[in-house]
């Protein structure tokens, strides 16, 4: 089943600005789905329209099959938010925010408080559950907001850029986690600005720019499609004639050292010809980062 | 299956949230009453308005004063507090339908203007003897101005965009309103045209209402009163379940 199918969403902001044009998008259930693209690319805007505080210009969102725009109250029952604006909360403690919270979600006054202690402990909360939650620092209240996201066992968790601005110890906590939760069956969909996040977590990418989709893509594939990959050669032998061997894939030749430049899944065949030539003395192979591909794609 | 154990837990919250702060939602206005209590009784001392002591004019009008300010207050402050604090995506994301929401935040609003009234009543129990001579109509009473202000109070608060408006709100539109709603004086002491634009003032007819089932004594004809306040929660109630509904003003500031 997909746990969230975007079916040609727009939108069009009061001011006129266009945010989404017909965008579409499917997750399937128990993935974990990234969501990546520059500033202003619509991310948060589509985020919005799925979790249902955005409204939308046209289109259709489904989660878990139920249309958003009819049955937008059990859709918000199996979503857990958290928004990329930082939340505070004058006045309750951390226990409280996450107490009242869940009970938005129908969870009753006992389990919510096994759930508070055990998702505080798993964020390194444990320590602030009676502090205020306007007195933590900015990624304890991130940590917080993931943390009101995952209360109430949602089976698709939308995280908008919950990791920006928290440090690399941090964030690895959060990732750690929220991958426990989509082990135990949550799909989690999320966008950051740390690729090698997305590229470590999410099997599957969207990347979208200018309220487009320009690629939905399993991340394994999408280097295949893609990347390119570097290998540096350095040969025993000078003065052979590579090019009778190799075609014109060869970006730099001088005396005995090569580089190639090939479409990410073609490098077996260069090494092997490489080989024949003998004398091998050293190699390097540089795989495609998703970094490259996002900048390739999103310039192009 | 509707979510009212949602709904619930958002009344819980609005309630907890006066509950802490309760020096400045509860016992400040108490005190302020106990001040007017005081002051008016020693300037006004002895003199009789509509055929009772000022004393006893006066206390109904500061009971429905203090109903009809807490109950605006309540929902106001936390919706303008949440656009800014950024925590109003809460009751976006939050399983609850517009009708849930409205009725939380009016619940919370009426517990606590009923609550703070009723504290009020104590305390003016210790200055004079005060009979309620309709009890029936002053908890309808009661209930329909809290309900109104507090659905009231709601509204503001989803439209505000600023700070400053809640406190021009309060300075320009609510005490004026409720100088010539004839909470210290009667209406009737007003001269001309003062008198006809009271009569469009709606807070005029809960006082009166109010006053009505505290005194027995009346301005406006209390069957009159009573239709007002009930026409006028009758049309605010669906119009603030429109607003939460649409949604389009609850963002953050
Ligand atoms: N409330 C709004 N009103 C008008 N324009 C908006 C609003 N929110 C976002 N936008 C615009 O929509 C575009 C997409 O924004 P957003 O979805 O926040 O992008 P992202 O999250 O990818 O950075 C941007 O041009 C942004 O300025
Ligand atoms: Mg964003």
């Amino acid at each position: 089943m997909e746990a969230v199918e975007i079916d040609k969403i727009s939108k069009i902001y009061e001011d006129g600005t266009q945010a989404l044009n017909e965008v579409s998008l499917k997750v399937r259930e128990g993935k974990i789905y990234g969501l990546l693209g520059p500033n202003g690319a619509g991310k948060s805007t589509l985020i919005g329209i799925i979790s249902g505080t955005v409204s939308k210009t046209s289109g259709t969102a489904k989660i878990f099959g139920l249309d958003n725009s009819k049955d937008l109250q059990k859709a918000k029952l199996l979503l857990g938010v958290v928004p990329q604006e930082v939340v505070s909360e004058p006045v309750f403690t951390v226990f409280e925010v996450l107490d009242f919270f869940a009970g938005f979600y129908g969870v009753k006054k006992n389990d919510r408080k096994k759930k508070i202690d055990e998702v505080l402990e798993a964020l390194h909360l444990g320590s602030k559950r009676n502090t205020r939650a306007r007195f933590l620092s900015g990624g304890m209240k991130r940590r917080l907001m993931v943390a009101k996201a995952l209360i109430h066992e949602p089976k698709l968790i939308i995280l908008d850029e919950p990791t920006a601005g928290v440090d690399v110890e941090l964030r690895t906590i959060i990732w750690n986690y929220v991958k426990e939760i989509n082990k135990k069956g949550s799909t989690i969909i999320f966008t950051t600005h740390y690729l090698e996040e997305a590229e470590k977590l999410c099997s599957e990418i969207a990347i979208i720019n200018k309220g487009k989709v320009i690629v939905e893509e399993e991340t394994d594939k999408l280097k295949y499609l893609f990347g390119e990959t570097t290998i540096d050669a350095t040969l025993e032998n000078t003065g052979f004639e590579l090019e009778k061997i190799l075609d014109t894939d060869i970006i730099k030749f001088n005396d005995n050292e090569v580089k190639i430049i090939t479409k990410t899944g073609n490098e077996s065949y260069y090494l092997q010809k490489l080989a024949t030539l003998g004398g091998l003395k050293k190699i390097e192979i540089g795989q495609p980062s998703l970094e490259d591909i996002f900048v390739k794609l999103v310039k192009a | 299956m509707a979510n009212w154990y949602g709904a619930y837990n958002l009344f819980r919250r609005e309630t907890t949230r006066f509950r802490k702060i309760i020096i400045d939602t509860t016992v400040s206005p108490i005190i302020s009453n106990v001040l007017y209590l005081i002051i008016f009784n020693v300037a006004v001392s002895g003199r009789q308005v509509q055929g009772v002591d000022y004393i006893k004019f006066l206390a109904p009008g500061l009971i429905t004063l203090t109903l009809i300010n807490s109950a605006f207050s309540n929902p106001s402050f936390a919706l303008v507090i949440a656009k800014f604090s950024g925590s109003i995506s809460d009751i976006l994301i939050a399983p609850l339908t517009g009708t849930q929401i409205v009725l939380a935040y009016v619940g919370a609003a009426m517990v606590r203007a009923l609550v703070t009234a009723f504290a009020t009543l104590l305390v003016i129990l210790l200055f004079t003897h005060l009979n309620v001579e309709h009890i029936g109509l002053a908890i309808l009473g009661a209930f329909l101005t809290s309900f109104f202000f507090g659905t009231l109070g709601a509204i503001f608060g989803y439209f505000a965009k600023q700070f400053d408006s809640m406190t021009m709100m309060t300075t320009f539109i609510m005490t004026p309103m409720s100088f010539l709603g004839g909470v210290f004086y009667p209406v009737s002491a007003l001269k001309g045209i003062w008198q006809t634009v009271s009569r469009f003032n709606p807070m005029l007819y809960f006082i009166d209402l109010m006053r009505y089932s505290f005194i027995d004594k009346e301005f406006i004809p209390h069957n009159i009163s009573l239709t007002v306040a009930i026409l006028a929660n009758v049309i605010i109630f669906p119009l603030a379940i429109y607003l939460f509904t649409k949604g389009k003003r609850l963002t953050v500031l």
